[in-house]
Formats: C-alpha cells, sequence, structure tokens
C-alpha cells in the first residue's frame, strides 16, 4: 500500500467522527406572524452578515409581466415614507401625477402616437425633476455606508429575492430597522427611470454576451410550462412595458412576514439579536396567504434540442436532465454520480480530456431545487472536436452508471467531498447566511447542514436505479453553443 | 393577434392597478399621517435615534500574529478552532518574466505545469487521486513581482498534503500528457481571447495606454503549441525558491506545534542565492484619445482611463476619497447618480482609483450604455468631473465618503484566512505593521480642497485615453475616435 493509499483509508475512517464534532448551532424561531428567523453565532470578526430574503421571484410571475420581481429590488433601494424623502404627502402627490401621466402614455406608446407619448413623457419627467427636490437621495444606501455596511447589494433570482449587507456587530439594530421599514413602507420613486437601468442591465448581462441568449433559449426549452423558463431579469418587451403599480401589487402581495426569511450570521448574541428581531418585525401583520404554485411541466415528450452558432461561442455542450424537487432521496444517489463524473480523477475528464482529447474541460452538476431539480453535463469543447462524438461518450458514461455499481472508493471519494463541502460553506458568514435561508426555503436548514450525512445510506443499486430512470433520451434537453458562421 | 389582444388585457389590468394603488397609497404612507408610536414599540421614528452598543474597532496588528522562521522566512500564523480546516499561503518575492518573447508561451504553461506536471515519484495522476479523493487543494501561481503557493485542507489532512505540496514544488515533473492537454487548454483560451466585449475592452485598454514591452507580452496559439517539457525545465529553475519567503497560516491548529513544524518544513527548502531579477516599469503611450474596437453589439462598453500614481504616493489617499465622492461610492456617488439614476441611462457607471504598490496605476472610469446615448452619457461624465473640480465636494458628501472607507476597515478581516494573507501581502509589499492606523489617520485628514485638487489632476478628461467597444457605425456622435482591428491588440513587440 503506497503512500496515497494509506492517506485515502485513515481519511475515509476518521472523517464522519470530525465532521460530527463540528458545531453549527443555528438557532431557528418562527415569529407568530410567520417571519423565519434564523441566527448564527461565530465570532471570528467583529461583523455580522445581515440577510433578509422574501420568498418571491420569477415563479410568481406571468406571461407579459416578466422582470416584476426583479425590477421591484431595484426600487426597494428608492427609499420609503421614512428614508429618502423630506415630504412624504408631496411625494405622494407627485407619483400619483406621474402614474396618471404613464397611464396615458402606454396606450400612445403602443398605437404608434410617440410625438403625443414623448409630449406626456417630457411632461412626467418635469414632474419627476420637480418630485427630486423633496428627495434624499439613496439615502437607505448611505445610511448602511456610513455605518461601515459592506456587501451591500441585492439579488433576484427564480425563487428568492434577498438584501444584505454585512456590518459591524454593534450596527445590526440598523438593518433591522431599516428592513422592517423597506417590508413595509416602500415607495417606488423613480420606477421609469429605473426600468432603462434594467434594460441596460439585460443588454449587458445577455444580449451583448455570447451565452446570454443561448442560456435563456436553452432554459425555455427544458421547462416548457414551469416557471423556471422565465427569464428572472425579463424579456425585453416586458421590461419595457412593466408599470409600477404591477411593481406596487407585487410588493403588497410578497413581501410580507409570512413569505420572508431573516439571517443573522457572525459576532451575535443570539438571546439579544432574537429580542431585537422581535422589536422591529413582531408586530408586522402576516400578510394574506396566496395560493401555492401548482402549475407542473408535463412528461417530456421526446428528446429536445438547441443548437446556436455564432463567431464568438465558446464551443459548449450542455445535456441537462430533469430530476425531482429537493427532499426526494434520488437526489443523494444523483451527488454520488455528480462526483464520480467530476474532477481530474472523474469518469468524464478521463475520457474527454485525457483518452480523446475532444474536450477542454468538463462538470457535472446535481442542482437540487424546489419544485424540479436538475441534473447537467457541461462540456468545453475543443475547437476540432466533433460535438456528436461528445455527446456520445457521455451517453456512453452515463450508461455505465445503469448496468456498473459504483467502487466503494469513489463512494467514498464522494461522502468525503460532500462534508468537506459544507465546512468550507460555513467559513464566510455572507455565504452560511444565505445557504441557511436557502434551504429553509426549500423547507428546512437542516437539509444542508444533514447533506453529507444522508449520503451515507446511499446504496449502489440507487444510484444505478437513479441512472436508469433520469438518464434516457426522452428525459434530456441537449444544447450546443458552437463557434461557426451562424446558419 | 393573439399578442395584441394580451397586451391590451394587460393594460387593462393595470389600469385597474393604477386606480387602486392611488387609492391605496395613503393608507401604504400611514405612518406619515398616523405615526407610530416610538414609546409603544421602543421603535425610534428615524434610524439616526437607534442607540448602538459602544464598540471601538481596532484593527488586528500583524505584529501579533507574526513568527520567525529564519533569516529569509517570516509568517502569520493565525489558529482558529471553529471549524477543522487549514489555509495555508506561501509568497516568494521573485520575478518570473520571459527573457524572450519566445519563452512567453513557456512561462505561462510554466505557472500551471508544476501542479498539473506530476512530480518525481509521484505522477499527476496520483496527485489529481489522492487530493480529490480527500478534498484538499494545492495550487500555485509565477507571476511578475511574486510566486505564490496555495494549500486548503481539512486540518487531519494538513501533514500529507504539505507533504505532497513540496515533492511538486520542489521536484517538479513537468509529464508531457498533462503538458500536451494544459497545451491545448491555452491553445483554445487564445482563439477565444476577444470572445466578450468585457475582455475585448480589457485587452483595448491595454493597448490604448501602454507602451509595447516585455512585461506585456502575449504568446499566440502555434507557440503554445511548440512549448516542449525542456522549455519548462529549463524555466523552472530557481522558482519558487526559499531567498524571501512570508507564508500566512490559518485555521484549526495548535499554534505552537505549527510553527515547530514550519521551521522543519523550510529546513530543506532550496534557496538560490543569485541576484533577484527586478521587473522594468510599465511604460505609458501618453496619447490622450479615443479608441474603438468594431463589434456590433447594442452597447458601448466604455473605459476612460489616465496614469495615477504608484504607492506610497501623498495623492493616494485624497484621490481615494475624491473618486468614492465622483464615481466610486456606489449610489452615493455622483456619477451613479446622474448617469443612472437620473437618466437612466447605464447598469453600471463607476471610477475607481488603482491601489498598486509596484506599477504607476491608473483612474479609472466605466461604463456600459446603449449605443445611442453613449454620447450624452460621456457629456454627463464630463459635466460631473468638472463640477467636482470646480465646486469641490458638500460637507455631507466628504463626511459620508471618510466614514465609510473607516467604518468599512473590519470587513477586510472577516475571516483568519483574509487577515493572515491581507498581513503577508502587505509585508510584500513593504506595508508598516501601523498601516491600518495609518489609514484612518489619512482618510480622515482629506480636505475638500483636496478632493477638489485630485480631481482637477487626475480626471482630466483631456489627459485620459477613452477605450470603447461597440459599433462604429452606430457611435459617430461621441466625435473622433481611431479605429483599432481587433487583431492588433495583441502585445508582440
Amino acid at each position: 500500500m503506497n503512500f496515497m493509499n494509506r492517506l485515502a483509508l485513515i481519511v475515509s475512517m476518521l472523517f464522519p467522527a470530525l465532521v460530527a464534532a463540528a458545531n453549527f448551532p443555528v438557532k431557528r424561531e418562527i415569529l407568530p406572524n410567520g417571519l423565519t428567523v434564523l441566527l448564527y453565532p461565530n465570532r471570528q470578526a467583529p461583523t455580522v452578515s445581515c440577510r433578509l430574503f422574501y420568498v418571491t421571484g420569477a415563479v410568481h410571475e406571468v406571461p407579459g409581466h416578466s422582470g416584476l420581481s426583479h425590477i421591484l429590488e431595484h426600487e426597494l433601494f428608492k427609499g420609503t415614507n421614512k428614508v429618502g424623502v423630506k415630504d412624504s404627502v408631496k411625494d405622494a402627490e407627485f407619483m400619483r401625477k406621474e402614474d396618471s401621466l404613464q397611464a396615458l402614455i402606454r396606450p400612445l406608446r403602443l398605437s404608434g402616437d410617440t410625438a403625443q407619448a414623448a409630449k406626456l413623457t417630457a411632461q412626467h419627467d418635469s414632474i419627476l425633476n420637480e418630485q427630486r427636490k423633496y428627495f434624499v437621495k439613496d439615502e437607505l444606501w448611505s445610511a448602511y455606508q456610513e455605518a461601515g455596511g459592506t456587501g451591500l447589494n441585492a439579488f433576484t433570482t427564480d425563487l428568492m429575492t434577498a438584501y444584505f449587507v454585512t456590518l459591524p456587530k454593534n450596527r445590526i439594530e440598523l438593518f433591522l430597522w431599516l428592513e422592517s421599514d423597506r417590508m413595509q413602507n416602500a415607495v417606488l420613486r423613480e420606477f421609469y427611470s429605473e426600468r432603462s437601468v434594467v434594460r441596460e442591465e439585460r443588454r449587458m448581462r445577455t444580449d451583448d454576451r455570447p451565452t446570454g441568449r443561448y442560456y435563456e433559449t436553452l432554459n425555455s426549452l427544458i421547462y416548457e410550462a414551469f416557471p423556471y423558463r422565465i427569464p428572472v431579469i425579463g424579456w425585453s418587451t416586458d421590461i419595457e412595458n412593466l408599470t409600477r403599480e404591477e411593481a406596487a401589487a407585487h410588493y403588497l402581495k410578497y413581501y410580507k412576514p409570512r413569505n420572508a426569511i431573516l439571517v443573522l450570521a457572525g459576532d451575535i448574541d443570539t438571546t439579544q439579536a432574537m429580542t431585537l428581531v422581535k422589536k422591529y418585525f413582531a408586530q408586522i401583520p402576516t400578510g394574506e396567504a396566496f395560493p401555492p404554485i401548482t402549475i407542473r411541466d408535463p412528461e417530456q415528450a421526446g428528446e429536445k434540442r438547441l443548437v446556436v452558432w455564432r463567431p464568438d461561442a465558446p464551443n459548449i455542450l450542455n445535456i441537462v436532465f430533469k430530476t425531482p424537487a429537493i427532499g426526494d432521496s434520488s437526489l443523494y444517489a444523483l451527488d454520488i454520480i455528480e462526483g464520480v463524473l467530476n474532477g481530474r480523477s472523474g469518469r468524464l475528464y478521463k475520457r474527454l480530456v485525457e483518452e480523446k482529447k475532444l474536450a477542454v474541460s468538463v462538470s457535472a452538476s446535481n442542482s437540487p431545487n424546489k419544485y424540479v431539480s436538475e441534473f447537467s453535463i457541461g462540456v468545453n469543447l475543443q475547437p476540432d472536436a466533433d460535438p456528436a462524438a461528445v455527446e456520445n461518450i457521455v451517453w456512453e458514461e452515463l450508461n455505465k452508471l445503469k448496468t456498473e455499481a459504483v467502487s466503494a472508493h469513489d463512494f467514498q471519494k464522494v461522502k468525503n467531498n460532500s462534508y468537506a463541502s459544507l465546512i468550507r460553506n460555513m467559513t464566510d458568514m455572507e455565504n452560511v447566511a444565505t445557504m441557511l435561508a436557502w434551504y429553509e426555503m426549500f423547507g428546512d436548514y437542516h437539509l444542508f447542514l444533514d447533506w453529507a450525512d444522508h449520503l451515507n445510506s446511499v446504496t449502489p443499486a440507487q444510484v444505478q436505479n437513479v441512472a436508469q430512470k433520469f438518464f434516457t433520451h426522452k428525459n434530456s434537453t441537449v444544447g450546443m453553443l458552437l463557434k461557426g458562421e451562424e446558419k | 393577434m393573439v399578442q395584441i389582444k394580451t397586451l391590451s388585457a394587460i393594460l387593462i389590468s393595470s389600469a385597474a392597478i393604477l386606480i387602486m394603488s392611488c387609492a391605496s397609497a395613503p393608507r401604504q404612507q400611514a405612518p406619515v399621517a398616523t405615526p407610530a408610536k416610538a414609546s409603544d414599540t421602543g421603535i425610534p421614528e428615524s434610524y439616526r435615534g437607534i442607540a448602538y452598543p459602544a464598540f471601538k474597532y481596532v484593527a488586528p496588528f500583524p505584529a501579533d500574529y507574526r513568527v520567525h522562521v529564519s533569516d529569509s522566512i517570516t509568517g502569520y500564523v493565525i489558529e482558529d478552532r471553529t471549524l477543522p480546516l487549514v489555509h495555508f499561503t506561501i509568497f516568494f518575492r521573485e520575478s518570473s518574466m520571459p527573457d524572450s518573447l519566445k519563452d512567453r508561451a513557456s512561462m505561462d504553461l510554466l505557472s500551471s505545469m508544476f501542479r498539473r506536471g506530476g512530480a518525481v515519484g509521484l505522477s499527476s495522476h496520483a496527485i489529481d487521486d489522492s487530493l480529490e479523493f480527500v478534498s484538499a487543494d494545492i495550487s500555485g501561481a509565477l507571476s511578475t513581482f511574486q510566486s505564490h503557493i496555495s494549500i486548503e485542507c481539512l486540518s487531519k489532512d494538513l501533514p500529507g498534503i504539505l507533504a505532497i505540496a513540496k515533492k511538486i514544488y520542489l521536484s517538479p515533473a513537468f509529464e508531457t500528457e498533462p503538458l500536451e492537454i494544459q497545451k491545448a487548454a491555452f491553445v483554445n483560451a487564445y482563439q477565444h481571447r476577444y470572445d466578450t466585449p468585457a475582455s475585448i475592452l480589457g485587452s483595448l485598454r491595454a493597448y490604448a495606454n501602454y507602451a509595447s514591452g516585455p512585461r506585456l507580452w502575449d504568446a499566440n496559439d502555434s507557440e503554445y503549441k511548440a512549448v516542449s517539457q525542456s522549455d519548462l525545465q529549463r524555466l523552472a529553475k530557481g522558482k519558487y525558491n526559499a531567498r524571501r519567503i512570508i507564508f500566512a497560516l490559518s485555521g484549526d491548529f495548535d499554534k505552537d506545534s505549527a510553527i515547530t513544524a514550519l521551521k522543519k518544513y523550510f529546513a530543506d527548502w532550496s534557496i538560490d542565492t543569485s541576484k533577484a531579477k527586478t521587473p522594468e516599469p510599465l511604460k505609458f503611450k501618453n496619447k490622450p484619445g479615443i479608441y474603438l474596437v468594431n463589434k456590433d453589439i447594442s452597447q458601448a462598453n466604455i473605459s476612460m482611463s489616465a496614469p495615477f500614481v504608484k504607492r506610497p504616493h501623498p495623492d493616494y489617499y485624497p484621490t481615494a476619497v475624491a473618486s468614492f465622492i465622483l464615481g466610486g461610492g456606489s449610489f452615493s456617488s455622483r456619477l451613479t447618480a446622474r448617469v443612472r439614476t437620473d437618466e437612466g441611462l447605464a447598469y453600471s457607471v463607476y471610477s475607481t482609483v488603482d491601489n498598486d504598490y509596484r506599477d504607476t496605476g491608473f483612474v479609472t472610469i466605466a461604463l456600459q450604455t446603449k449605443v445611442e446615448s453613449a454620447a450624452r452619457a460621456l457629456k454627463l461624465i464630463n459635466e460631473e468631473v468638472a463640477k467636482l473640480g470646480k465646486e469641490g465636494p458638500s460637507a455631507d458628501e466628504l463626511a459620508l465618503a471618510k466614514k465609510t472607507l473607516i467604518e468599512s476597515l473590519p470587513s477586510l478581516f472577516d475571516t483568519p484566512e483574509n487577515t493572515a494573507e491581507l498581513f503577508a501581502e502587505g509585508e510584500l509589499l513593504g506595508k508598516k505593521d501601523s498601516h491600518y492606523i495609518d489609514y484612518v489617520n489619512a482618510i480622515n485628514a482629506v480636505t475638500a480642497e483636496q478632493v477638489k485638487a485630485m480631481i482637477v489632476k487626475y480626471f482630466d478628461m483631456k489627459k485620459m485615453t477613452i477605450s470603447i467597444v461597440g459599433p462604429a457605425d452606430k457611435l459617430k456622435s461621441i466625435g473622433q475616435f481611431t479605429v483599432i482591428p481587433l487583431d492588433s491588440l495583441d502585445f508582440r513587440k
């Protein structure tokens, strides 16, 4: 037995016990109004990562209104009726005038009466400029900054919209004040200039990137009915037509305690922190219940394919399989498969990069998610590689998993990596806060902390079963973004 | 037809929501009409009324963590038993510069081939298999001013991983099979180097500002293909030597035992006593103007820059404060307020000042905006720069900038790993132990007059190069520009 094998054996025996010794003292409480609070104390730095998640995103959008969650996220930095304004009564008057003008402008634009639309837009802008005299510009942002807030930002995804900042440990009350205010009193100022900002964001992130439209199209191919097919940033024509009233309705519906998860991770006393959270959030009304998302994709009718040629394409191949929602035990077996395929010691790298020299890099990804998950393979092709040959080899490796049992060594490698991944995820408090909230949204943050433990119960037969069940052509969507002239 | 009907339906919905929204607006703003009573809830009316617990942050002091291993080896050690993880980075003060253009490709590959090419008595496959089995990571890189080796692993694996790292970097094998794979990867990267607007803009900015020279040489695909094992062996001599090592170790270990182990670890590390090479400074072209690479995209990707200073320099802190107010402070800054918030012309618009201790850095203003609004955005930027240079900042702006820059100090030291690495890199750059105390004092001392002066001195638009990637035929309104062919962006002289 050589040195490396000895090392591996020692690791495989000791690993679970060592990880079990690690302590992740998460405190969870659900307030009577439904707000979920997660607190994670860690004193590695005198700072606290503060995050407030709303369980809403593109999944709550309907055709013609894509991008609504995202533009609302932008808008929620414009202040409230307490923050960012000198006279909120006058402010509201201006906004009513602006909304009335926009209601006239929209049909004019759609009917092609650009001259009249421009005239009214100029009136609107004039009122807005007058209104700006009553603004305290970007006060919310400045309030966090001058308190030492870093990593200040927000993001929107399919499922969640998050607002976050890291603050010195004595300033968490600022976060609670500002966010409890933002949850109740937001005022969506400057909506229409912000809509232009989002259009620029889309141009930058999607339209002008070689991969932008490819992934957007691939996504809409994978999901036929389920709203994961909706791009979070929104379709261009939708963004252009979103209204402040729609964003306000979205805010009033989803930005409620019952639909929110608040996380503080860092240098906190959990008892004191929970008291403070209750002081600011406990009295906020729960919010009305809204119906669950019932739409689901029908059973896939057959293999789906997308081929895009561009001169500036990165030469990539994707194969995506839909898999069950988080909570289904097959996802643990799929994690074993991901680990067996991945890395330079993994099967795909050995076949495609080392042996056949068809790929520059390759990765497999088991992505657990709410409602429906994905297992995907991504290959960066060599310039002269035949995509069909690459695809065949990927299928060969996937098919092997259906008939040949994964070795004990490979099993152990995946388990070791899963445990180590958990440890690494706990080093950065911003990441800790996000991971806890994400899995809490999935159903329970323990899903995240216990993920590695669940791999211990997976058997080789289960791995073969999930491979047989999910890795079929009928269940696949294949995408290729290839370098060459458009066809 | 269906689409038009759908749109009509949406408009009707919107109108309905509009009415509801108007009606509900006063309810939304109820706290103004019927303010919540602070006495009922204990919540102050304004966030400015919050009474915070006392806390005075004092940045950690490098000397408290410094350990002396030998005359040429020092390090920073932070014990943290929270998680069973260790981070270890070894910095080497050495330069990796090719003497001729034909060695550029070999030097690029050498940086990755130390790790990828196996070691004497330990194949590349064995290394990959072993590290991936225990989820450990070893990586390294050679660069112009320093080299480094980084190790991350679970604490129980550290002794074994350290032994592997030593073999990799002191007895590299540069096996031919991984070399061919790496060469293919570099050729591929070369062929895709100008695929995105951002990658073109980065190269155009360098083209517009720097005179060609060895520091900037780019290899091409045929040169990557021609690299041989013997090229790597020749260039590897003297790399990762212990002439001057500064390391950062943090995580789950006993500090005293770790120091003892490190003394032993470095004891047989080779020391090359030959004189170290000093890289030539980068040379500027100093040819202001507008340079454009033609690409059929919807936005103009713009980067405006001018030479700044090499640190330490008395202008650095005043300019950092000035840039925060101009465009570095995100929503609090003037460029964001004017170009993004007021006019909706860009998602991203900002200014930066380079924090460079080795070369003269740049001041930069950058943005992306649709081609139709590029001229307008540039006009607004010009106006804001001129205004700040003429009138200076308001007292509130200056206070916010200073407070933000000072109060964000704790975020630099958010993990033991970051703290240890910051100290090690600080020593490499010659920073004093009092650096973060001096930082606070220096920021506090900046005056409004200095802000004005720095804007005028460094953000002078007439002295800037303006690099743009976008469609030339739609950008004529921005003024005269020089179109730069994409294939001339590589530095080959």
